[in-house]
């Protein structure tokens, strides 16, 4: 079981980062930082979108509703950790 | 005159000035989009643009790509739209196999796949950047017939490389003009097009929108809340989509929870199966919507629709055959199905298509004569789907699944061998086998089970990463597991059923 209170920005990020590359072979040997954009490479489409909300959704124990799909949670890691934190308090 | 040919569609009587095709803050009327269709035409004419000639279109989802395909028509062509998913292996498959005269593109998009694609012989390209089609040109006289090549749609089956379906423009004329009667299409309706023109049934939007001098919106999305937004913008009143659109539209547009758009009149399916719980999610967001579900292969161009208020009595059904169509059920000793049994789904009609483009073998299969009249014409001939299905008391069919091992994915049609192919290409590994396995959201998962070349380790990421760079996306394996030995069938074969139903 993950214990969402001691998630750090950093866990979600690295972990986030390996779905990505698993998912999203395009993204492979690709250095993923925190601003690196996720969406301009047009690697992560709409269904992409939907995976990888539900990999965070399991992995981290967060509840995401329809809100959440804001593009500009998409924007990078930075972002998606910040929203998996919000999310997890 | 009554239209014949695809582009007489264009001049079917719409007003200069009602509102064509719009895309973001752009709008066309009919007036400019007829001007358009008809400069570009000219100049395929002028580069050489032989009736019966192929025109390959590889163009971003933009109004140009509109006029492109009514130019080729125009010219006396036949237009290949290309899917913009596609990687240069499959486009110059496609130019290639159809043996395209012209190419025509846009430099950005062509810059993609430029540098692996390399020369084509004796395939003109025409960029449409460089074109001025405000000019007035005229129309040559028509070359072809309604009995003659419209355009070729290229599509996976269970083995090989993508085939192209020859689409006569009887048959498109057939296929809009039946389409636009069920949904009840008038000027009235703005489209959205969601779904791409390289795919009949979105081609079909495009050609029934022009025949009825409705308006149709170019509508590209990320999520699924910029299809709402769009359909909100627009007034949108018809919209069309494959299972993974509404899967998306319940899963990410937040503001369809809150207010239904007033506007839209009625959607419709195709390309899979919806599950029956994502139907019942939509009736509830959308309750004041029609919701069509629809069946059809490239092969027949559309086949079967569930009247919407069949929906509530039968969720699960693909409905009955189209207006001017017969659908049969054929059991595997020739005779028809009973209610309750299965067979082979046999389609009837004017959207039997042509067949396949130079293989007369493989359309012998698909395209052949009517098995349950004696035919004294010669000419009876149907389309058998390949497709199973169940047939109940009142004549309602079931999708029941693949005669073969072709995958549906996300709309999509993939061949396993191609995949297999790519696979092995790698290098790495000794055996490959590319199954589907049944997926809520897109239908089926491509998933690969390989043996690895002398049992050495393999970064399976790294092949994925290598597969994506030849293959669309969609046909690129979730997964590549690795066995010591796959399992045979007594005759030697790889067990892909028991493969896949191990995974399933």
């Amino acid at each position: 079981m993950t214990n969402t209170t001691t998630v750090s920005k950093d866990v979600v990020s690295k972990e986030t980062a390996e779905f990505i590359k698993e998912r999203f072979p395009g993204f492979n040997g690709v250095e993923i930082g925190g601003d690196t954009p996720l969406l301009d490479n047009g690697e992560i489409d709409s269904l992409g979108i939907l995976d990888l909300m539900n990999f965070l959704e399991e992995r981290f124990s967060i509840e995401l509703t329809d809100d959440d799909f804001l593009p500009e949670y998409f924007e990078s890691l930075s972002t998606l950790s910040e929203l998996v934190l919000s999310k997890a308090q | 005159m009554t239209p014949y040919l695809t582009h007489h569609l264009l001049w079917n009587g719409q007003p200069d000035d009602k509102v064509a095709l719009i895309q973001n803050d752009t709008q066309v009327d009919y007036a400019t989009f007829r001007r358009k269709t008809v400069a570009l035409a000219a100049i395929l004419q002028q580069k050489g643009l032989k009736p019966g000639d192929r025109c390959a279109i590889y163009v971003p989802k933009e109004l140009s790509e509109c006029w492109s395909i009514f130019a080729a028509s125009a010219a006396g062509g036949v237009f290949v739209p290309i899917n913009l998913l596609l990687k240069a292996p499959q486009v110059r498959h496609i130019i290639e196999d159809c043996d395209a005269r012209i190419l025509v593109t846009t430099k950005a998009k062509f810059a993609t796949i430029s540098d692996e694609l390399g020369a084509l012989e004796g395939c003109e390209l025409l960029f449409l950047d460089d074109l001025d089609l405000d000019q007035d040109a005229a129309l040559s006289p028509d070359l072809q017939l309604g009995e003659d090549l419209g355009a070729i749609m290229y599509t996976s089956g269970s083995t090989g490389r993508p085939k192209g379906v020859m689409i006569s423009h009887r048959n498109l004329l057939a296929g809009s003009r039946i389409v636009s009667q069920y949904l009840s299409i008038t000027s009235e309706d703005r489209l959205a097009a969601v779904l791409p023109f390289s795919f009949d049934y979105g081609l079909n939007q495009l050609i029934s929108c022009v025949e009825q001098a409705a308006s149709l919106v170019l509508v590209t999305f990320r999520f699924g809340e910029d299809i709402i937004k769009a359909v909100r913008k627009y007034e949108i009143s018809g919209l069309a989509g494959v299972p993974t659109v509404w899967a998306i539209l319940i899963g990410s547009a937040p503001s369809l929870k809150e207010t239904p758009p007033p506007s839209l009149r009625y959607i419709t399916n195709s390309g899979g199966a919806v599950p029956t719980n994502t139907v019942e999610q939509l009736r509830t967001l959308l309750p004041d919507t029609e919701i069509f579900l629809m069946y059809g292969l490239t092969e027949a161009f559309r086949s079967t629709y569930l009247p919407p208020e069949q929906l509530s009595v039968r969720p699960s059904s693909i409905g009955k055959a189209i207006p001017e169509c017969e659908m049969m059920v054929v059991k595997d000793n020739g005779e028809l199905a009973a209610p309750g049994e299965t067979g082979i789904l046999v389609h009837r009609g004017p959207t039997v298509s042509m067949g396949y483009w130079k293989r007369p073998d493989a359309t012998a299969k698909v395209i052949r004569p009517n098995p349950l009249k004696e035919d004294h014409t010669g000419v009876d001939l149907v389309c058998y789907s390949g497709d199973l299905v169940r047939i109940d008391e009142e004549g309602y069919l079931y999708f029941v699944g693949r005669n073969d091992a072709m995958i549906k994915s996300s709309g999509y049609r993939i061949s396993p061998s191609d995949v297999e192919e790519a696979l092995m290409a790698t290098g790495h590994f000794a055996q490959a086998a590319v199954i589907g396995i049944p997926d809520d959201t897109i239908g089926k998962r491509v998933h690969a089970v390989v043996t690895a070349k002398n049992g050495k380790e393999v970064d399976t990421r790294a092949v994925l990463k290598q597969l994506g760079q030849d293959l669309p996306n969609y046909m690129v394996p979730r997964q590549i597991e690795i066995l010591d030995a796959l399992p045979k069938t007594p005759n030697g074969k790889v067990n892909v059923k028991l493969l896949t139903a191990e995974r399933s």
